[in-house]
């Protein structure tokens, strides 16, 4: 069911808010031991604020397409009175006492927080193996993981505990467990979404956006969340979207199954009206390295206070941190001088472009604790593995969409990833509305 | 005056340099070509405290 359609149901009184949200939480209470999706679930409180809004719609008070809907945040989303981790030891007992920014204009349109939704530690890496809430599983294999560090949201999300929960996205976060948990991922522009009272991880990186079930769910849920912009040029026209398809790096060292899926799918995009180029995109080596010192170096200043406590941690993300206090500050100054530099790069190629297709992750997801993947005959740590084709995203602040393409043989999702301009997001949404139902996967 | 964060274990040290060195290698082979007139992506608004 989407939200469109329970959002019907509410209102032909087919079911009430109360019900929806029941349903939800037997899903959770069903699936929850295996997954291990939800950290914290407040089942009534649910329950209450969902009898809240039975009422309101019964007299004749409705907060739009998101009332009553059951949704889950990410436990780096400050929950007044609802104890908030970041899925660390450090933040175990931390209890807000306001809501994020994000939060307050999820539950002013009207949607049911069920709880707070497991991640990587800190938000920092993308298997979500967490060392102090225990592991995460994929429920389309659970002897996989669902990617990250936005894994429970995913995880939630693919097996309807949920409609939507919100993610972060600092180096693919939103759209790695949206690719291999098969559901839709937006990270949008960079500051689209107000971060305030959001835990950060750097402070130049990191986007909040939904993930959900479908593209018309994303875009609901983006919609409460961003606030209104005038757009910065013209729409383009439905049938004159130009697709660019890049003809280096998105192609190589990647699994053939999800290469032929996302090339499928934009021969499906032809069918929409849109006329599909093939582009060289510019260094995204480059972009990748950019994005890895800038990461490394800003979360290791914003836990420096911390570092005394190295039990605390995990040992990948200790190591993390460690790795970014060993970069001198000239190459993190650089690294920003060519984050400008490959910006001007990348605006010039939107000239001849509206949006770029590219697979979301060269890899389905992986075992839970694989390390390595084998691409082209190379085997390569599986994290650089997933981040390779969404990391440099987050150093251009471009929105990008993931949707599900297509299937392994395996069983496995394959997402596929539409980056547009800034603040372009509705572009990106409607064309992935028009794709998702030619696109072989049914959720 | 000394930090407060203690320094990196040297068996850590050893672990993680090699993945920095590599990292900053990349990084270096393109920063060198940056002309003086590139500077941050990012702007600094003095008047944005107030």
């Amino acid at each position: 069911m989407t939200i469109r359609q329970a959002a019907a149901a509410l209102r032909s009184r087919e079911i009430s808010c109360l019900e929806l949200t029941n349903r939800c939480l037997d899903e959770i209470a069903k699936q929850n031991g295996r997954l291990n999706a939800f950290i914290t679930v407040t089942a009534d409180a649910a329950r209450q604020r969902a009898l809240e809004l039975d009422r309101e719609l019964a007299r004749g008070i409705d907060r739009g397409p998101l009332h009553g809907i059951p949704i889950a945040h990410k436990d780096l989303m400050w929950t007044r009175g609802v104890r908030t981790t970041s899925g660390s030891k450090l933040y175990a007992d931390f209890v807000p006492d306001r809501d994020a920014v994000v939060v307050e204009k999820l539950d002013r349109a009207g949607a049911v927080s069920l709880g707070k939704t497991g991640l990587h530690e800190l938000a920092y890496g993308v298997t979500s193996e967490n060392p102090h809430f225990g592991v995460i599983r994929n429920p389309r294999d659970l002897d996989r993981s669902p990617g990250g560090s936005s894994g429970g949201s995913g995880a939630a999300v693919a097996a309807g505990m949920v409609f939507m929960a919100t993610g972060t996205d600092t180096g693919g976060s939103i759209r790695i467990p949206a690719s291999f948990c098969g559901t839709v991922g937006l990270k949008p522009t960079y500051n689209a979404v107000d971060k305030t009272r959001v835990h950060p991880l750097t402070q130049t990186l990191d986007h909040v956006g939904p993930l959900a079930r479908s593209v018309n769910d994303a875009r609901l849920t983006f919609d409460a969340m961003a606030d209104p912009r005038p757009p910065l040029r013209a729409p383009v026209a439905f049938g004159q979207i130009r697709i660019g398809l890049p003809s280096n790096f998105y192609f190589s060292g990647i699994d053939p199954e999800v290469a032929a899926a996302v090339q499928h799918a934009a021969r499906m995009a032809e069918r929409t009206g849109a006329r599909v180029t093939p582009v060289e995109i510019p260094d995204v080596e480059a972009l990748n390295a950019v994005g890895r010192v800038v990461l490394s170096v800003e979360a290791s200043a914003l836990y420096e206070p911390q570092l005394s406590r190295r039990e605390d941690f995990g040992h990948d993300v200790l190591a993390l941190l460690d790795q970014g206090r060993l970069i001198p500050a000239t190459d993190y100054v650089n690294a920003q001088r060519l984050r400008s530099s490959l910006l001007q790069d990348f605006h010039a190629l939107y000239q001849s472009i509206d949006v770029l297709f590219t697979p979301t992750s060269p890899i389905t997801a992986p075992r839970i604790g694989q390390k390595q993947v084998t691409l082209d005959g190379e085997s390569i740590d599986t994290r650089l593995a997933a981040t390779r084709f969404v990391r440099g995203f987050n150093v251009l602040g471009f929105p990008a969409l993931s949707l599900p393409c297509g299937t392994s043989k395996g069983g496995l999702p394959i997402g596929l990833q539409i980056i547009g301009r800034p603040f372009e997001e509705q572009l990106l949404l409607n064309l992935g509305e028009s794709l998702e139902p030619l696109l072989p996967w049914n959720l | 005056m000394h930090s407060m964060t203690p320094p990196i274990p040297d068996d850590q040290r050893q672990r993680v340099q090699p993945i920095v060195d590599a990292l900053l290698e990349q990084l270096r082979q393109r920063t060198q070509a940056l002309t003086s007139e590139i500077g941050f992506p990012f702007d600094f608004h003095p008047e944005a405290a107030e």
